[in-house]
């Protein structure tokens, strides 16, 4: 082959490669589009579609454990290991306590408390990776406040 | 770290963050993975080292029943009110203004957006206010933002930034009526747009009145239903109300778009099934929809503004997702109501889209053409310009005496929605013969009767002892720091009898910005 040639091929390589790097390029960027694009969307599925249902499906959790009847203790059981395979979970109220997951509803003064202590969890709470569907609603008891006996009105 | 702005709605019961890139507006969520913020902060108690501790937002919220005393909240109803020494005294005993509890929600939703973007500092911002936020709350608006570190470019109102983020921009021209029903509050604006200018012609709303109101009227029929079929409700028993306040919500959202829900309780053992109907729901809030439409017809009327005039309706915040409120509001206004854009976060898109408009003035380059936005003749580099002017929120006048109704009376000298920075004069004469002084009193408001303007500054000037008649010229200058400054000119001799400055004693001074920013700068953000 002629010199002349080998630089014809050589020049329709080049053009080749070019243009397949643009196509990479091009490609690199769509793929990055797709994937925010599928990020977006399951993003919205989550907050459109799931968490509504799951969040409906607590308010049936609530109802089912105030019947003490083997059968509604058994379907809670099974609605709620459903839910938890599926990465909901209980909000653990025994440890600190985390303003984050737990709410206060109600306050009891109590003589003998050193400071506040969750007396009763009066609706449970259920999280998520990364999201709270609803914070663990709680009675708590706090130390009683002294009464300053000068400040009291005399009889 | 890349330059960027973001657009903060800071609102009465919720606040929000957002950001515009990629040719669209985006919600900043949380650390919750929430895209709005409760405008709650709980003082929780003081470190070791003497530094208030505190929550804002839902945290602060689940906190407020063990100390409802160190609870604020609505803290925007107060903003601006600094003469009348609204503070909040925390744990430590320091002090806290509306400004710096303002600016403790401002760092906790831009920590959070910053966690959530990943990438950057969130420094520059805009930040809406309502349109009937006079010159002192808005100030206190941008000071809030200056205490919390920001650098404030611009506050804007409210359903300007609605208007913005329903695409309505530099090309567009017409009259827009802005409904804004959010979670606690109603107002209603109608501005006039025109070459990017948007005007506020009236506004009016209810400051108590939100979908809260509408919640609690499904939590009546709950209650009604539950009682007919023999259950008596404890209000007593949090458990119950919590689980009808929940149902009642998701009542809400499920009567928009079925015909009826059925929710189920189960007390002290007993099952109840209700029928809760879309049509006994409105029977309900009709009340609550008229309450709106008196205030709309207030403001309409009140400027002589009638429904042919107006060219477009947005709806805002919430609780204008209810079927009712825009069925109702095609009704009385015979238009078509605008509904492209999610009501709970329009303002804070707004505000971003805005804000990046205000990026590019500035130089920074992006080849990015915003969403909504079109291209045209004003294009430059991508970016279709968008211009707010600063104006006057209110008239700035003095009060003088009117010799027809032989009475004091508030005179205009600067309109209200006239551009910032302004200068206008106006002419008077003295009233009595060989008159040694002059007092003059500086007004804020738009009514010539006294009774509805503030007096926001006075000053006692020196004149020669001339005839009655004898004119005088008061200069009024409006600067882009909201200083208002005073000249009196003699009209006999032409020379300057005196000049002043008002002093904003609505807001913070310099002194106490350094104060505040110092106490807040020096608190954690959790």
């Amino acid at each position: 082959m002629s010199e002349q040639e080998y630089e014809k091929i050589l020049c329709e390589m080049k053009e080749e490669l070019v243009g397949m790097k643009d196509l990479f390029v091009r490609r690199l960027y769509e793929d990055k589009q797709k994937t925010e694009l599928i990020r977006i969307l399951t993003e919205q599925i989550h907050f459109t579609v799931l968490e509504p249902f799951i969040s409906d499906l607590i308010l049936v959790l609530d109802r089912l454990e105030s019947s003490e009847d083997e059968f509604s203790c058994s379907v809670h059981d099974e609605i709620y290991d459903i839910l938890h395979r599926r990465g909901v979970e209980e909000i653990d109220t025994r440890k600190e306590f985390d303003p984050s997951v737990i709410k206060i509803v109600r306050v009891e003064e109590k003589n003998g408390v050193d400071k506040m202590e969750i007396e009763k969890v009066i609706r449970k709470g259920y999280r998520t990776v990364g999201k709270v569907l609803r914070s663990a609603e709680v009675a708590v008891l706090v130390p009683a406040r002294e009464i300053d006996s000068s400040k009291q009105e005399k009889l | 770290m890349l330059e960027k702005v973001y657009g903060i709605d800071l609102g009465t019961t919720n606040s929000a963050i957002a950001i515009f890139e990629r040719g669209e507006a985006k919600i900043l969520k949380n650390m919750d993975d929430d895209e709005v913020t409760p405008s709650v902060v709980v003082f929780t108690g003081v470190s070791s080292d003497g530094k208030d501790e505190f929550l804002v937002g839902e945290q602060a919220k689940n906190m407020a029943a063990a100390c409802p005393e160190q609870v604020v909240q609505f803290v925007k109803r107060n903003m601006g009110n600094h003469g009348e020494i609204y503070n909040f005294t925390a744990p430590s005993g320091k002090d806290y203004t509306p400004e710096m509890i303002s600016s403790l929600i401002l760092r906790k939703i831009c920590k959070d957006a910053e966690q959530y973007d990943g990438e950057n500092l969130v420094k520059d911002v805009v930040i809406t206010v309502p349109a009937y936020f006079d010159d002192a709350k808005r100030i206190a608006t941008k000071q809030a933002g200056e205490i919390a570190g920001l650098h404030v470019l611009r506050v804007i109102n409210e359903p300007t930034a609605a208007a913005i983020a329903f695409g309505l921009d530099h090309s567009y021209q017409g009259r827009i009526l802005v409904y804004d029903l959010g979670g606690g509050t109603f107002d209603v604006t109608v501005m006039d747009v025109k070459d990017g200018f948007f005007d506020v012609i009236a506004t009016g709303g209810d400051p108590q009145l939100g979908g809260i109101n509408f919640d609690q009227k499904l939590v009546e029929l709950i209650r009604e239903q539950l009682e007919e079929k023999g259950c008596t409700v404890d209000d007593e028993d949090d458990a119950i109300m919590a689980d009808i306040r929940e149902k009642a919500e998701k009542t809400k959202i499920q009567l928009s778009g079925v015909e009826h829900s059925r929710p189920f309780f189960t007390i002290q053992g007993k099952t109840y099934r209700l029928d809760i109907s879309r049509e006994s729901f409105e029977a309900a809030s009709k009340p609550l929809i008229e309450r709106t439409q008196f205030i709309l017809d207030d403001v309409m009327c009140e400027k002589g503004v009638i429904w042919e005039e107006i060219d477009q309706v947005l709806m805002v915040g919430g609780s204008t997702k209810m079927p009712m409120v825009k069925r109702w509001l095609e009704q009385i206004s015979g238009k078509e109501v605008a509904y492209k854009v999610d009501p709970d976060t329009a303002v804070a898109k707004g505000a971003a889209i805005f804000a990046s408009t205000l990026k590019e003035e500035s130089g920074s380059k992006s080849s990015v053409i915003p969403m909504g936005l079109k291209s045209g003749e004003d294009k430059e580099e991508g970016i279709a310009k968008l211009v707010i002017s600063d104006v006057t929120s209110q008239s700035l006048g003095a009060v003088s005496w009117d010799t027809v109704l032989k009475k004091e009376v508030n005179t205009v000298i600067i309109p209200n929605n006239t551009k910032i920075p302004a200068k206008c004069s106006q002419e008077f004469m003295t009233l009595e013969d060989n008159q040694t002084s002059l007092k003059l009193q500086v007004t804020e408001g738009n009514d010539s009767e006294l009774e509805y303007v503030k007096i926001i500054g006075e000053s006692l000037l020196r004149i020669p002892p001339y005839p009655a008649g004898s004119g005088v010229k008061v200069i009024y200058a409006y600067d882009p720091d909201q200083t208002v400054f005073i000249e009196v000119i003699d009209m006999v001799t032409n020379k300057s009898l005196g000049t002043f400055e008002v002093e904003r004693t609505s807001n913070l001074s310099n002194e106490e910005m350094v104060h505040a920013t110092d106490i807040v700068c020096k608190t954690n953000v959790e």
